[in-house]
């Protein structure tokens, strides 16, 4: 018997992708959701957006020592500081994909920023609300954060009054029983969100409480209780006319659409028409930083120009060498495309995944 | 207003229990006062009543982080939304919040980190405070097993709020540490109340096993014969982990608690304990102190403590209720090492002192006061408090070693002391009880029938009446989302 998690089907799913192209903690940090241009890249180049920050209190050792798990059981071949998944590895993460697959509506690059807000925020005003349908008035908050624990507040105080404190329940108890219910035909696990919840005498399971009285461990179900968050969040925000209440918990949040703050100013000058070199030099930047902003923006924004940096006919060849060679590693392209230089075939790269 | 009224208006409780009303109104009389008190015996009550009398703002600073939050949180509940709990716990938008509404707070709770920041101590300043209080005042001595070098700078801070009076709180009452809390604290005119340690209703016991293996069948028959609620403390996570797996497999209801486990879980776990849903809790010591449970019938050691004042406190979970429990012991020949390693492994000796001044270097991080640094892994949460603490003081890099170096020596000695005297209290021949009194300062008075192995326990009174069946809930999402809302089938 092989004794090993989800989290380590995850962490060879990753390997898988980044196609030994990657050092190995590029996983560890896609799966964390570190802020930083080079991993908001590799979650883009290498499809790999879903699972960006799925596991946000993985540890850096926890992660390692999943690696070389993965290693003693040849799933993965280590080759100076490269990791590829070998054909076993492929076998097994397909067979246990089949059984459980990777769920579908799961999008961090999209949600991990609104979804985690709207869980706290539900969590709490379901808590209240049920304590209140048991005529309970005082509990222990499942949410300690002051802001949410003040946001409730004030949102309860502006809903009560136009729908009555026992009718608000009700309402809101509808619109969770149409949305979950919708969900199920494709496969989401309403039950898994349903349990999470925290009601009148009634505390959550954690991921791991509900490993136990589910089939599967704590680690698929971080992912099954995400991909229930996202595909909620992603239907309110399509339907808001449909989930009133619901849409008013999350009309403030918004998709993390990836732009760092700094790129942010960056972009706001190059809409000015200052060029890259002016903008290194009234933001006081290296000019290197002020391109990390540009292939930022090839990669988030949506008809965002690449040809003032990478002449058509060159982006042509960069795009046809990737095609056709499925590399991904900046050298090896520029080995076949020499005349590039590394920031037009990162453009090129960016774009592409954008395109997608 | 009369106390009692305000007692049952506030509180809902028909009495004080004893203590408090004499606690309260030597506070009401602007007195700086010492209070020894047991814990669970309601030492918050002495300053959330004269809160309803003081003008101003009741300052609370006490070390332990999550214990502040889970006072501040039984606060609420009971309606008093006056209540912060102002600490690295919380985000930065969330301490931007408090500092932006910092009049609405009545009752502020803080760690002795927390006032080290000029803006927070700004704030502070600017309010009227009326009452100063020192929880876990022990950690002012460096005769206390648990001193915190920041808690040496309280003093001096009650100063600049207006010198309002100190309640100083401790659970421990050794007569070095009592005269050092009053001297660190400048403390003057200081009224003294001390009450009896002793939890007649908790019987106690001690076992020795020759091997681990003896010692845990034996711990695991205890588990199946003894009524619940309990809670057995680990000193290791990764044993309650690796027990807790072996428990669920056997049927138990039951989890692990520690620092490691994210604080959504720990929420989540203290309610399933306190709702009985899981009535065995595998814990370390971070675990109970917030806990409000009345019914906890035994308390079971799988590892000793390093002292008896972190044993008493840990015993001192059972039996709130009055209601007769248990506390039970469990010790094998490799505990010794597993102690002593423990002691040095919380104190930050001059390797780390000189690991810690090369990370400062290679990261060229300079050591803010106003922002919380996360210590990096190679340290744990006190060696960093400590490192950073002095080297604020002693920035040269050899008298920073030197320092170091007298502080880890100066208190591996203290705690090598108390681990003797734990460890003698485990091998005592004659009445646990009042071996363990004596340390605290007090002689046996009661004449108790369960007292403890030597006087003679009679196990059958904690055993089990009925056996347990265990029973997985049915999943079923649309059943558990109609009893959340409570809709009628």
């Amino acid at each position: 018997m092989i004794n090993l998690n989800y989290l380590a089907v995850v962490v060879l799913y990753c390997i898988k992708r980044f196609k030994g192209e990657r050092s190995l903690s590029a996983g560890y940090y896609l799966l964390s959701g570190k802020k930083s241009a080079q991993t908001t890249q590799d979650a883009a180049w290498y499809q790999l957006q879903p699972l960006y920050k799925s596991f946000p209190n993985l540890k850096e050792e926890h992660y390692f020592k999943i690696v070389r798990q993965l290693s003693e059981e040849q799933f993965v071949e280590n080759k100076q500081k490269i990791s590829q998944i070998t054909e076993e590895g492929k076998a097994w993460l397909a067979n246990i994909l089949q059984k459980y697959p990777i769920p579908s509506y799961l999008n961090g690059w999209r949600f991990h920023q609104a979804s985690d807000i709207f869980w706290k925020r539900l969590n709490l005003l379901i808590q209240t609300l049920s304590n209140w349908a048991h005529d309970e008035s005082k509990f222990y908050p499942v949410e300690r954060n002051l802001l949410v624990q003040e946001e409730i507040r004030s949102w309860l105080k502006k809903m009560v009054p136009r729908y009555g404190k026992k009718d608000i329940s009700f309402h809101l108890y509808n619109e969770l029983h149409k949305l979950l219910k919708s969900g199920e035909e494709f496969q989401l696990k309403p039950e898994v969100f349903a349990y999470k919840l925290t009601g009148y005498e009634m505390p959550g399971l954690t991921n791991q409480q509900l490993g136990m009285h589910l089939q599967g461990d704590e680690y698929y179900y971080q992912l099954c209780f995400l991909d229930c968050l996202h595909y909620m969040l992603s239907t309110i925000w399509n339907e808001r006319s449909n989930y009133p209440l619901l849409a008013s918990l999350c009309s403030d949040l918004q998709e993390s659409y990836g732009l760092s703050k700094s790129a942010k100013i960056s972009y706001s000058y190059l809409q000015q028409g200052k060029s890259l070199e002016e903008i290194a030099k009234i933001r006081r930047l290296k000019l290197n930083t002020v391109q990390d902003h540009i292939v930022e923006m090839a990669l988030y924004l949506p008809e965002f120009p690449i040809h003032p940096y990478v002449p058509k006919e060159l982006e042509r060849k960069i795009s046809e060498t990737i095609k056709t060679s499925k590399l991904k590693k900046l050298r090896n392209i520029k080995e076949l495309v020499p005349e590039a230089d590394y920031f037009q075939i990162r453009l090129v790269l960016s774009k592409n995944a954008n395109d997608r | 207003m009369d106390l009692l009224t305000l007692l049952q208006e506030k509180f809902s409780y028909s009495e004080f229990r004893p203590g408090q009303r004499e606690i309260i109104e030597s506070v009401l009389e602007g007195r700086d006062t010492l209070a020894i008190l047991p814990t669970g015996t309601g030492k918050s009550l002495c300053y959330q009543l004269p809160g309803y009398i003081f003008p101003g703002t009741i300052l609370i600073v006490s070390p332990l982080l999550s214990l502040m939050q889970d006072q501040v949180e039984q606060m609420k509940r009971r309606g008093e939304k006056r209540a912060v709990a102002f600490n690295s716990f919380l985000s930065l938008q969330e301490r931007l919040f408090v500092l932006k509404n910092f009049n609405r707070y009545k009752f502020i709770y803080t760690s002795p980190e927390m006032l080290q920041k000029e803006e927070f101590l700004k704030k502070l300043k600017e309010i009227p405070i009326s009452l100063f209080v020192v929880d876990e005042a022990h950690c002012v001595s460096q005769w206390g097993y648990d001193f915190r070098p920041d808690y040496l700078e309280l003093g001096q801070l009650r100063e600049h709020f207006g010198r309002p009076p100190i309640l100083a709180l401790t659970a421990t009452a050794s007569q070095e540490v009592l005269a050092d809390i009053k001297e660190k604290l400048e403390m003057t005119n200081v009224q003294k109340f001390l009450f009896s340690v002793d939890r007649p209703n908790i019987a106690l016991k001690a076992e020795i096993f020759p091997t681990y293996k003896e010692k845990a069948e034996r711990f695991l028959e205890l588990i199946e014969s003894l009524e619940g609620p309990g809670i057995v403390y680990f000193s290791s996570k990764k044993m309650a982990d690796e027990w807790s797996l072996t428990l669920r497999e056997k049927g138990f209801h039951t989890n692990s608690y520690h620092a490691d486990i994210p604080q959504e879980n720990r929420i989540l776990l203290q309610q399933q304990f306190l709702y009985n849903q899981i009535p065995l809790m595998l814990a370390t010591s971070s675990f109970g102190m917030g806990v409000n449970k009345e019914n906890v019938r035994y308390v079971i050691h799988f590892h000793p403590p390093v002292d008896l004042e972190s044993y008493w406190q840990e015993v001192g979970r059972a039996g709130r209720d009055g209601k007769q429990s248990i506390a039970i012991l469990l010790f094998t020949d490799r505990d010794f090492r597993l102690q002593n390693q423990l002691i040095e492994k919380e104190l930050p000796n001059t390797d780390k002192a000189e690991i810690f001044l090369r990370w400062l270097k290679n990261e060229e991080i300079v050591l803010d006061e106003e922002k919380t640094q996360r210590p990096p892994d190679d340290f744990s949460e006190t060696e960093w408090r400590i490192l950073s603490k002095y080297y604020r003081q002693f920035p040269n890099a050899n008298r920073f070693i030197e320092v170091i170096g007298n502080f880890f020596e100066q208190r591996l000695r203290l705690k090598q002391e108390k681990l003797a005297i734990m460890n003698r209290w485990i091998f005592h021949i004659g009445c646990r009880r009042e071996n363990l009194l004596r340390y605290f300062g007090e002689n046996k008075k009661m004449n108790i029938k369960e007292c403890c192995d030597h006087c003679g326990v009679n196990m059958e009174r904690y055993y089990r009446k009925r056996k347990i069946h265990t029973t997985s809930p049915s999943m079923d999402w649309e059943r558990r989302l109609m009893e959340l809302f409570n809709i009628p089938r």
